[in-house]
């Protein structure tokens, strides 16, 4: 038989692993062409394979852990889109809220822009026990977890933070505010919550209450027209 | 899956071979070793931030693999990616030593004829070949990666030979029929 009938047999045997069928192997005990052309069959298949080594086995660069570890710190490090949009949501409402209620006191005509007695809590007061701001090292992912705005957490927390301290100083209220300032001292020894002061802009007709920059520890209110106003 | 990727003493050898598999199969497709590392680390990257998802060590592998070769697809076909490729070629720094057994292999004219036959393989053959290539890697362990039947493993490990040898026959010059 010619030698052409076994090309694609001596292909097949030059794989790695494939043992040479009966037939093909009777006609290489006796054809030396062919069994020089299986050897370089297996000659092409062992540099193929010599050569996927190379290109497959290629040693990992050194560079790349510290490349990984960086960019893992990185997605470690950005808030989640989920919180950073609820944060902003929260922030805004919050605004909008503060600017409504200001909006609400100032276009009031029957208030005076002048002669108002305003109280505010100390700022370190307002929220006890407060954790390291988000932008300070030492970040992990849980901090990031959304919370409330500081804004807000303030409002919610400046009860509890007056009601700590220890001193007790008297306010000064102008008249026009006493009806207000009474309702907000009722509210505040009955729940021990600070009424929001936008909620009661619309229903009384007086001027709100402003909150000015005085440290106190404790707020404890006198009403003026108990005293002699009368 | 953080200490795979990062390399924390829990599995340091475990998250050597993941790097590995991820790297070397983005550099059996791009042969860049920039591209590669760059490929490897979204790969890894992306598999941390599916760490919910990919606790099964087996699924694991298999999705790295996949998306490392997908990545690496991706930038392999990108026009500019190709021209640095090509002027890479013509100075193949990461050859091994020749081997005086395999003296077709040792010529750098091979490789490249070898690696451009290896791009135009379909990526099926592709990558189970160059699983397959690697050290480390059983024939079972590759059908769980790639997701296939062990019999399909292996006749796509021997067409992808075939067609290779097919394709390099005239550079290796052999087959002499009479």
């Amino acid at each position: 038989m010619l030698c052409k009938h076994y090309k694609d047999a001596l292909i097949e045997a030059a794989a790695p692993g494939v043992t040479p069928q009966r037939e093909l192997r009777a006609h290489l005990a006796e054809c030396a062409s062919c069994r020089e052309a299986l050897a370089q069959e297996q000659s092409l298949f062992a540099a193929i394979d010599s050569g996927l080594h190379a290109v497959a086995d290629m040693k990992v660069p050194p560079s790349l852990l510290p490349r990984v570890r960086a960019a893992v710190d990185e997605v470690a490090v950005a808030p989640p889109r989920w919180g950073s949009t609820w944060f902003a949501l929260s922030g805004a409402a919050v605004a909008v809220a503060l600017v409504l209620a200001g909006g609400i006191r100032h276009n009031d005509p029957r208030t005076p822009p002048t002669n108002t007695a305003t109280i505010r809590p100390p700022v370190e007061q307002v929220i006890p026990g407060r954790r390291t701001p988000l932008s300070s090292a030492g970040l992990e992912r849980e901090d990031l977890i959304p919370r409330l705005p500081v804004s807000v957490a303030g409002n919610s927390s400046s009860p509890g933070g007056l009601a700590s301290s220890k001193s007790m100083p008297e306010v000064l209220v102008p008249r026009d505010q006493e009806v207000l300032l009474a309702r907000y001292a009722q509210q505040w020894s009955s729940h021990k919550r600070a009424p929001l002061v936008a909620q009661g802009a619309d229903e009384v007709s007086v001027k709100p209450l402003e909150v000015a920059p005085i440290q106190i520890a404790q707020l404890d209110v006198k009403l003026l027209t108990e005293d002699g106003s009368k | 899956m953080q200490e795979l990727v990062l390399n924390q003493p829990v599995s340091t050898a475990r998250s050597e071979l993941v790097r590995e598999l991820a790297y070397r199969v983005a550099q059996g497709v791009l042969r860049n070793t920039a591209d590669a590392e760059d490929v490897a680390q979204e790969a890894l990257l992306r598999a941390y931030k599916s760490f919910e998802r990919l606790r099964d060590r087996s699924r694991f592998r298999g999705w790295l693999v996949r998306i490392s070769f997908r990545l690496a697809l991706d930038r392999l076909r990108s026009a500019k990616r190709r021209e640095q490729r090509d002027t890479l070629w013509s100075q193949p720094t990461h050859l091994p030593p020749p081997v005086t057994a395999e003296d077709v292999a040792a010529s750098n004219q091979f490789q490249g004829h070898l690696e451009r036959a290896l791009e135009e393989l379909p990526e099926k053959l592709r990558l189970v070949l160059l699983l397959s290539a690697m050290d480390g890697y059983t024939i079972e362990e590759i059908a769980a990666m790639v997701g296939v039947p062990i019999g399909t493993v292996k006749s796509r490990i021997f067409i992808a030979r075939k067609k290779l040898a097919e394709k390099l026959r005239c550079y290796a010059n052999t087959i002499k029929m009479r």
